[in-house]
């Protein structure tokens, strides 16, 4: 079976997710193809990498430019990792190719392929029965890493000069790249109302995460509820839950936080859970693991300090 | 100008999600229904384009059973001009592929429009692809996951959180969009929007009446509940926390 990968980068870099739908796609295919846009860097995972080189990396242009190669090569399967781009690339290319996509796929166990509904409240399995282009979004996170192979990569540069007038970026506001994504993170640190105030947030949770990082070595970010986003503390991108992100880290910290369904959607599927809450009877203590029961005024610098001496 | 915004019905965000005994659905007893999150911030963007320029169309659609027409009803008290309900029981197991060529064929009978609006995701079923399948049908320019947009003559303003920061984008309508949280609250119908809702129309569609075939591709099999996760063990002192990260979680 021939399919394609696509090989999303961010910053000039492959994103890791990429590299999970890779080694989900090796259940179905066995001659598999890359795609990826202005980089070659994926040269080392697949024997042929196509190379899209374009100024303007739309969507809407990727998918056109996936879809010739689609009928060129009779592809039957395309593999993507789930984000926020790659969907937005192949739905476009399921109804440019009257294809079928499935996305945010977690597993694939006797014939059916495994997804959260219901925002993650739900599991379901789905068969799919489709004899046309099948395309397929690998949750991130939900599969290991596919490992480099050594091969003689044939590369196919395909160099495209798209004026547009159609769509124009006017500005992009790039975030401080230093900066860890809630959906990257091995470490959360989330913080709710509890903190009382966005000085006390940033201040409390921002040191714990400079000691947590600079101890363990691993990726820590800083998570929000959606009660202190609404209250301007903090950009949207930082809100977990079903208006934000869903993540699954190993340690997922809750300062703070009541624990509403709302925010256990985007969390539940954290390794580990420890919330801290002055209320023992806070819904967060349901999916918490390790729970204290206390004041975060008092908990966090105290573990700060603590940290600081041991690990 | 003419605007269409779709938006799903589906359970109450606050409700505990069961199965039922067979595993083949969710317990729907009891459960309350509403607009979905990303339908209502794709309504406050819309009519946010209707208090600055009056003359612009404001169409609603979803799908769903006969009452259904109780969430239209809100719609037009907010300001919505007209609705639209593809009348069907099972909705909620149709394919994104079905339930977009459902939309195209209602857009094909009562467009076109100017810009459409979808949810970012539907969040009873969490999928995505519906935006996309329509601009791909439709050849349409689409932008998926956008925070908020206004109106800039043949041009909109569309502006959006990307995994690498904000982004400010101009594309030419028409447009079909799918909209995710906006920096700003939802409006809630007055007094004077309910009772001009009881005047506008709400149409109701025989699912046969858009001659889509109905067969899906994807068939969805059974549910289940994520694992339970163990009780929690509430820890007396930062120590023990401590101890934890150390020797259990071992970071
Ligand atoms: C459609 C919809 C979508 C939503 N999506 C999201 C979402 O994506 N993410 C999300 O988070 N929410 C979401 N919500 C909102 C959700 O229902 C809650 O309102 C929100 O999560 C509450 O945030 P919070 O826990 O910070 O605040 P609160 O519920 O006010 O909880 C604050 C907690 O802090 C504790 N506390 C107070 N002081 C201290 C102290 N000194 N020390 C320790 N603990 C203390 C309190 O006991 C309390 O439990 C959504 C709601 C709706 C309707
Ligand atoms: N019948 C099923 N329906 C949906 N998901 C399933 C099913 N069986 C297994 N899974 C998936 O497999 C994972 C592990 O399941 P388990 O082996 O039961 O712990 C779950 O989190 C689901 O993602």
């Amino acid at each position: 079976m021939k399919c394609i990968v696509y090989f999303e980068t961010l910053l000039g870099e492959i994103r890791e997710f990429s590299l999970s739908a890779l080694e989900f796609s090796k259940l179905f295919c066995d001659e598999i193809y890359g795609f990826i846009v202005n980089s070659d860097k994926a040269k080392n995972y697949v024997k042929k990498l196509y190379v899209l080189e374009t100024k303007n990396e739309f969507s809407r242009t990727i998918a056109q430019e996936i879809y010739k190669i689609v009928k060129s090569e009779d592809i039957k399967y395309i593999f993507f990792a789930s984000t926020n781009k790659g969907k937005e690339i192949f739905s476009f290319l399921a109804g440019i190719s009257n294809g079928l996509i499935l996305e945010d796929v977690e597993g694939y166990e006797n014939g059916y392929f495994i997804k959260a509904i219901y925002s993650n409240k739900v599991y379901a399995q789905y068969q799919v029965e489709f004899n046309g282009l099948k395309i397929i979004g690998v949750k991130p996170k939900s599969y290991k890493l596919a490992e480099p192979i050594n091969s003689n990569t044939e590369i196919v540069e395909i160099k495209l000069d798209n004026a547009n007038n159609e769509f124009e970026i006017l500005e992009i506001k790039q975030k401080d790249n230093k900066e860890v994504d809630v959906t990257e993170a091995d470490i959360v640190v989330s913080g709710g109302r509890g903190l009382s105030s966005a000085e006390n947030y940033h201040k409390l949770l921002r040191e714990l995460i400079e000691v947590l990082k600079e101890k363990t070595g691993l990726k820590v970010a800083l998570g929000a509820s959606q009660a202190v986003v609404d209250a301007g503390w903090i950009d949207h991108s930082h809100q977990v839950g079903q208006t934000g992100k869903t993540v699954s880290p190993l340690i997922y910290f809750a300062f703070g936080i009541s624990g509403a369904t709302q925010h256990i959607a985007g969390m539940r599927t954290s390794k580990y859970i420890i919330a801290v809450n002055k209320d023992e009877e806070a819904p967060i203590f349901k999916v918490a693991d390790y729970g204290i029961v206390g004041d975060v005024n008092k908990i966090i610098p105290e573990l700060i300090e603590k940290l600081k001496k041991v690990l | 100008m003419r605007i269409l915004n779709i938006f799903k019905r589906v359970p109450d965000t606050y409700a505990e999600i069961n199965l039922n005994s067979d595993f083949s659905d969710i317990n729907k007893d009891g459960l309350s229904y509403v607009i979905d999150p990303y339908g209502e911030y794709g309504m406050e963007t819309a009519l946010r384009m209707k208090d600055n320029n009056s003359s612009i169309e404001l169409n609603v659609l979803t799908i769903g059973p006969e009452n259904s027409t109780e969430l239209l009803r809100n719609a037009l008290a907010l300001g919505f001009d007209n609705s639209y309900l593809i009348k069907y029981d099972n909705y909620d197991k149709l394919s994104p592929l079905v339930l977009s060529k459902l939309y195209l064929s209602f857009i094909q009978k009562f467009g076109p429009f100017d810009i459409i609006f979808v949810p970012k995701v539907d969040i009873d079923t969490n999928f995505s692809s519906i935006c996309g399948y329509l601009a791909g049908f439709l050849n349409m320019n689409f932008l998926t996951n956008i925070s908020s947009a206004y109106l800039d003559g043949e041009f909109i303003i569309i502006e959006r959180e990307t995994d690498i920061g904000k982004e400010k984008i101009r594309m030419r309508l028409p447009v079909i969009l799918s909209h995710d949280k906006a920096p700003y609250e939802i409006r809630l119908a007055n007094l004077k929007g309910i009772m001009a809702s009881k005047k506008k129309p709400i149409h109701i569609i025989n699912i046969d009446e858009l001659n889509v075939s109905l067969e899906n591709h994807i068939k969805r099999g059974k549910l289940k509940l994520p694992p339970q996760r163990a009780s929690v063990k509430f820890l007396s002192s930062v120590d023990e926390l401590i101890k934890v990260l150390k020797e259990e979680i071992k970071i």
